[in-house]
């Protein structure tokens, strides 16, 4: 039972570090056509950026609602605001758009990745004489890091915004009071672990499903399991490693507490 | 440009509003066949145990992950906001019940249950199988979307309460390593902030969020086209509309909880 | 020419190819025959790189190519084209360009020249006014054209052919075997067929080998073959018999 659930965590593991490994070797040895690349961020960007903001919103709103509940008891509703992007911004808006963004970007990249390999396109690279990893699997990774980092800083951008609204709409305070604590409580170290997440899991986010789509095998039905391995790995993948940075970032807040 | 703005997001807003409505149509075509009897308790086990049993490990993983985060995060802003600790319990207790348990667990089974659904039923269709089905007459969302339903939703309800219960443990259990409480304390920090129709209220969530996942991807899968490329979008499809669905529903279920507080 | 020796291959503990050995002479039309599975398509995919034998050796010209790495692969495969299965065709490409990316990694040509060789590779499988097109716009059947004359555009001196006609409907199928006889001879090039078609593999083969179970069990021309006692040999041209 155990070494069942263990061993794919393993090949995985494994497997991932090798790919990646070719990766970098391939970005160093030689950098992909720029306009590959930008065009890569552009389509992530494009495809994507409507369901982050969308995402984001609802996350940010979410926050503001809970917290208006609890906040009103304790008669500090003047901290709502800052509480509410704080907490949307260190923890639970990464987290949650990051996972809609595994859905949307990861499972269509390792979709696509995955319909070239069954139907033999990235053999037909290999025998044309050109790297596939240089020529598809490079400027997608590079794409989806840089897009996706850029997505979810607007995303956490649009759960701010969230917030207010909802501070208005909902607990009927005005839009200043409610932005008055913010930069009280949202320091830049907060932001920068916000940002620092954002990347980590982009990262995550192109190696996944890059990897997870060049290794499809067998067919339609290859595909539709490489989508769903990405996209569970990916959300698991990025919890621990929100766990991680969380502990980093902790270990280093009692560094920049007393500022 | 003033015109193209609004044109884009006219045309968004309709297709989303039609295929809210084709959403809807399934959902009550899947409803109206839950009142006809005899079930197919035998898929519906079985899709039961790929939902429940076998996602749990995964979702009660992230989810332990997830509270662990919330502690050392609450415990910053409790710093912050009243230079002590002594809230973090509620708070954290909070984030938990109210938001992460069952959002963590419904976008997990989304892209696990949903995205496999998705697949499945997309592959049904390309290789004829919805065809085979019909030409038998017998009724694909009866065959199909009514076992993966109701697994669905008992499998939802009962995975957002069993994992916001071992979320808490474990957040007990980290805040008394990392912040040195005692049960027994933080169970009274806790009360202070959640009651026990929190934990019905994350039930209830999880089971509507277990009803949009299959009807979604089923959905999909339905439309799927052939090839592999087919497959792949169909899955995508299924998994985005679900999450954003998800996000969205618990917004409105957050903001409609909040008057019965 | 191309000498296989010994070859074995498995997958996850599934023998695949289980000790295949025969030559492929210049300027001939093989075609490597058997039922589905038997590891046919495995067996060019080795002589290329895109899978490497667990034992055995494999001589192109003499030269060892069995244990090569990616890059001293580039040479082998210049010298031998693969037509794939599918068409696979880059859909993000149109289908000039399609053609032109075998050309630009392995030559270094001027753009006049790279239109003229493209043009010509679409003459040679008699497509025109196709290049600027993509190619989810053309017929399945042209695509697999493109395909060929993508392959023929880095003018390989080995042609190789994964199931050329497997999903094609008579008239296209007749079309590309002709083209494919046409090809090997006006172009002087050796043709290597896998396929399961033995109707065509009578009509326009030099040689015929036919695997089964990962073994060679008969090798020779159409009339050998015709003598032959194997059962599957007898099966196929059963096969042919009745097609006719």
């Amino acid at each position: 039972m155990v070494i069942s659930l263990l061993s794919p965590i393993v090949t995985d593991i494994g497997g991932g570090y090798l790919f990646f490994k070719d990766v970098l070797r391939s970005a160093l040895k030689k950098w992909p056509r720029r306009e590959l690349v930008f065009q890569q961020i552009w389509m992530v960007s494009t495809q994507s950026a409507s369901t982050t903001a969308l995402a984001g919103f609802f996350v940010g709103a979410v926050m503001t609602v809970q917290f208006t509940m609890q906040i009103k008891q304790f008669g500090a509703l003047g901290y709502l605001g800052g509480l509410s992007t704080s907490a949307t911004i260190r923890e639970i808006g990464p987290l949650l758009i990051a996972f809609m963004l595994s859905g949307k970007v990861g499972a269509f990249t390792s979709a696509e990745l995955g319909t070239m390999r069954v139907t033999e396109q990235i053999d037909a690279i290999r025998c044309l004489g050109a790297d596939p990893i240089q020529e598809i699997i490079l400027p997608r990774f590079l794409g989806i890091v840089v897009s996706s980092f850029f997505l979810l800083a607007v995303g956490l951008f649009m759960s701010i915004f969230g917030g207010l609204f909802l501070g208005v709409l909902f607990a009927g305070i005005n839009p200043e009071e409610y932005l008055r604590h913010v930069p009280a409580i949202v320091k830049w170290p907060s932001l920068a672990i916000g940002l620092f997440k954002c990347f980590t899991f982009a990262v995550l986010l192109g190696g996944i499903c890059t990897y997870k789509g060049y290794t499809t095998t067998g067919g339609a039905v290859g595909v539709g399991k490489s989508v769903v391995n990405t996209a569970v790995s990916t959300m698991v993948a990025i919890v621990v490693a929100d766990w991680i940075t969380s502990v980093i970032a902790e270990s280093a807040g009692i560094i920049y507490m007393s500022w | 440009m003033g015109v193209s703005v609004f044109e884009i997001t006219g045309r968004w807003l309709i297709r989303s509003l039609n295929q809210l409505g084709e959403f809807f149509y399934l959902f009550f075509q899947t409803v109206k066949q839950l009142f006809r009897f005899p079930y197919r308790w035998k898929d519906t086990l079985k899709q039961l145990n790929f939902v429940m049993i076998e996602s749990a490990p995964i979702v009660v993983f992230c989810v332990c992950a997830a509270a662990a985060v919330t502690i050392v995060e609450s415990s910053f802003h409790m710093k912050i906001v009243i230079k002590n600790d002594e809230l973090v319990p509620g708070f954290a207790a909070l984030l938990i019940l109210r938001e992460l348990g069952v959002v963590i667990s419904a976008l997990l089974i989304t892209s696990r249950v949903g995205a496999g659904l998705a697949a499945e039923v997309g592959t049904m269709k390309i290789t004829e199988q919805i065809d085979a089905l019909k030409m038998l007459s017998m009724n694909p969302v009866r065959f199909i979307v009514l076992p993966r339903f109701i697994a669905c939703v008992i499998g939802g309800v009962i995975l957002s309460f069993v994992a916001n219960l071992i979320c808490l443990y474990v957040a007990m259990l980290i805040s008394e390593y990392k912040l040195g409480y005692s049960t027994g304390s933080f169970i009274v920090a806790m009360r202070s902030f959640v009651e026990i129709k929190d934990l019905w209220f994350a039930a209830i969530k999880g089971g509507v969020f277990g009803s949009v996942i299959p009807i979604v991807s089923c959905y999909y899968g339905f439309k799927c086209k052939s090839g592999a490329e087919g497959v792949g979008l169909a899955t995508t499809n299924a998994v985005v509309t679900s999450s954003v669905m998800i996000i969205g529903l618990d917004f409105m279920m957050s903001w409609l909880f909040s008057y019965y507080y | 020419m191309i000498e296989f020796i010994n070859l074995k291959k498995s997958f996850s503990g599934r023998e695949v190819l289980r000790g295949i050995s025969f030559k492929i002479e210049k300027g001939e039309i093989v075609f490597i025959l058997g039922t589905s599975g038997t590891g046919k398509s495995v067996l060019l995919k080795n002589l290329v790189g895109l899978l490497q034998p667990d034992s055995g050796e494999i001589y192109i010209d003499g030269d060892r190519v069995d244990q090569k790495t990616e890059e001293e692969y580039l040479p082998v495969r210049k010298k031998c084209g693969m037509v794939f299965q599918h068409p696979a065709l880059f859909d993000s490409l149109t289908i000039f360009e399609n053609i032109a990316f075998g050309l630009r990694k392995h030559f270094d040509l001027e753009e006049a020249e790279i239109t003229r060789r493209v043009e010509k590779a679409l003459h040679l499988v008699h497509l025109k006014d196709v290049d600027k097109k993509m190619p989810q716009d053309i017929s399945y059947g042209m695509q697999k054209r493109v395909s060929l004359a993508r392959t023929l555009a880095i003018q390989p001196e080995v042609l190789l052919f994964d199931e050329p006609t497997t999903g094609l409907d008579p008239v296209t199928t007749n079309a590309i075997n002709k083209l494919i006889f046409d090809l090997s001879r006006e172009l002087k090039v050796t043709s290597v067929v896998v396929s399961h078609d033995m109707h065509c593999a009578m009509d326009i083969a030099d040689r015929i080998i036919v695997l089964d179970k990962g073994q060679v069990v008969a090798e020779g021309t159409a009339e050998q073959m015709m003598q032959s006692e194997h059962p599957l040999v007898k099966d196929f041209l059963e096969e042919v018999e009745r097609g006719h």
